[in-house]
């Protein structure tokens, strides 16, 4: 296949960890891959064998129609053949040029117009407006992580690698450059494999999720589907039990937002960052609620209607998911669960508090937008 | 005060430490970088002038570069001319015992720069000399400041090696530190004096101005 990133590779350490990785994701067009997992599961070590900074001992690595890597060949190409850009994770700018200069610098073999018409476009893209005189030192920690963006951009790479993109910066500008981050990576288009341990982050920027635990690849897919399908207790553990849906915003006010996630309809306290219309719900399973019988008056902003799916025990607790148009997961106590009789096929009620439908937003990208008619109140293929 | 002497010694010193920065760059940057087994030889052979006795060092530079040696007979047949008790032969002598002052300080400098730069211009599509030359280098600008200036004061003061291989030639081989040498020899106590205190300034001048500078330039790009 053309238009594939195929990572295969063992990397053994001589401290005894070995990181394993067996990886294929389709770059047409192309997406966002996350590689998700606690600190130290080897999530860099896959990066940096993309990069070519660490040569894994076995396997192969193949972008597109490019062998990067094989080692029954022999071949290993180094990290200036793979035309890549790399964002570190502290950004590693080079402190004795200026930001100009920093954005330059990829750029040695173009004519000077050249370099100047790109370094242009890229102070525009990322808005770094009149910083390019200035030093790094002389930036904040938003602007650093703009700058080394733009600078990774510059010789504009075929993959784009980011090492914790956001985790060097402190919690508010975190929460506001991961819009601005999505936004651009739907924006520039370009393959892009992400490092990161933030669940919300990983939710927010990615189109395919790759659990990383104990240095090996755990699980890839789509981001609500290996939250809802966790394939194994690693990957249940990393990503916790939650609900994942994609939605879309249909009407605001109140402080509040409607959002229209498959067939059901949820009310959710609006988290103030929302733009565009695409956002994910999350909605942690133990802060999910089951009624029985007649509903009674409480107020929990949500009550849907739904048929018990399934019935997992998990320790003293249960996991209980309901199709609700949407499959909705809940984490009851045992005793719950034998008080309220609960058995497979079973109607029953799912109650939701608005401030318990965590919002994510992922802007309005290209992959989601296939049905992006005007938000407007009834929409035509939500109508129950 | 005997300012032929001076004079020589200041050209030794300027001919030595700028071929030092053209040898030592390449050669702190393999040692640093280079993941050769066996390159703790090459460390210890570059390290040997500073232990090895002045005369002993003398001594073999003066064989190897001698009309016996096939060094000393590809230079006769060169130029005509021998390589023992020359300006040419002494700054070879200079070059290696001075060799460990250069290096060492450029291989410490290239140490501490932070192998992520290194990395992401690489990642940039830059060259391993280009980077090199643009991160490297400018990186390191305090630890090659230093080691041209102890390479510097090193050669002004060199006495064993010069002796050795150089002997006492006014205006070709006779420095600084001969000269004194001499005065002493001759009871001249004053002149003696009067150029000791010289190198004695000037190497202080120069300690001075290095520490002030590296003070400096770290201010001005903090390495964290």
């Amino acid at each position: 296949m053309a238009d594939e990133l195929i990572l295969r590779v063992t990397k053994s350490f001589p401290s005894g960890v070995t990181v394993e990785a067996d990886l294929c994701v389709l770059q047409s067009p192309p997406s966002v891959t996350v590689l998700f997992g606690p600190s130290g599961s080897g999530k860099t070590t896959l990066l940096r064998c993309l990069a070519g900074l660490e040569r894994p001992d076995r396997g192969i690595i193949r972008f597109g129609n490019e062998l990067w890597y094989d080692s029954n060949r022999g071949i290993s190409l180094s990290p200036q053949e793979r035309h890549i850009g790399y964002l570190f994770q502290e950004y590693a700018l080079f402190p004795h040029l200026t930001v100009r200069q920093n954005l330059e610098y990829g750029l040695n073999h173009r004519s000077r117009e050249q370099r100047a018409q790109r370094v242009l476009t890229l102070m525009d893209l990322l808005q770094l407006g009149d910083l390019e005189g200035r030093y790094p030192r002389q930036l904040s920690g938003g602007q650093m992580q703009r700058v080394a963006l733009a600078r990774a951009l510059a010789p504009e790479p075929q993959l784009l690698l980011l090492d914790e993109p956001l985790s060097a910066l402190d919690d508010p500008t975190r929460a506001r450059l991961r819009g601005e981050l999505r936004r651009l990576l739907t924006q520039i288009r370009v393959a892009t494999v992400l490092v990161t341990h933030d669940r919300s982050e990983a939710i927010a920027l990615g189109d395919q999720l790759a659990v990383v635990a104990g240095g090996r690849i755990q699980q890839v897919g789509p981001v609500e589907e290996v939250f809802r399908y966790p394939a194994n207790h690693h990957v249940a553990q990393s990503v916790g039990v939650e609900t994942v849906l994609p939605g879309k915003v249909t009407e605001t006010g109140f402080g509040l937002l409607k959002v229209q996630a498959g067939r059901v309809q949820l009310t959710a306290a609006d988290p103030g960052d929302i733009e565009g219309s695409d956002v994910y719900l999350c909605i942690r399973a133990e802060e999910v609620i089951l009624e029985k019988g007649a509903a009674s008056k409480d107020s929990a902003r949500n009550h849907l209607h739904g048929r018990v799916i399934s019935l997992t025990p998990e320790g003293v607790l249960v996991r209980v998911t309901v199709d609700c148009g949407a499959p909705i997961i809940a984490l009851v106590t045992r005793q719950s669960a034998l008080e309220l009789n609960l058995s497979e096929g079973e109607m029953l009620t799912v109650v939701i508090k608005a401030t318990a439908v965590h919002l994510i937003p992922r802007g309005t990208s290209a992959n989601h937008s296939v049905t992006s008619l005007p938000v407007m109140h009834g929409h035509p293929t939500t109508a129950s | 005060m005997d300012w032929v002497a001076i004079g020589l010694s200041l050209r030794l010193s300027f001919w030595t430490t700028l071929i030092l920065l053209l040898l030592g760059l390449p050669i702190a940057h393999w040692l640093t970088f280079s993941g050769w087994r066996w390159k703790v030889l090459i460390e210890a052979i570059v390290a040997l002038p500073i232990v090895l006795p002045p005369t002993v060092l003398g001594f073999y530079v003066l064989i190897a570069i001698g009309p016996r040696s096939p060094i000393g007979r590809f230079y006769q047949l060169l130029t005509g001319e021998l390589l023992p008790f020359s300006f040419r032969g002494l700054l070879v002598a200079s070059v290696l015992y001075s060799l460990p002052f250069a290096v060492q300080p450029f291989a410490s400098a290239f140490k501490t720069v932070d192998r992520r730069f290194i990395e992401a211009s690489w990642c940039l599509g830059v060259s391993q000399f280009t980077t090199f030359r643009r991160v490297i280098i400018p990186l390191s600008i305090p630890g090659i400041i230093a080691g041209i200036v102890l390479s510097f004061a090193h050669t002004l003061g060199e006495f064993g090696v010069v002796l050795m291989v150089g002997g006492n030639l006014p205006g070709i081989t006779r420095t600084v530190s001969i000269s004194i040498y001499d005065e002493v020899q001759s009871l001249n106590y004053d002149l003696a004096g009067q150029t000791s205190l010289l190198l004695l300034g000037f190497s202080f001048l120069v300690l001075v101005v290095t520490y002030a500078l590296q003070r400096r330039v770290s201010a001005v790009w903090p390495m964290n």
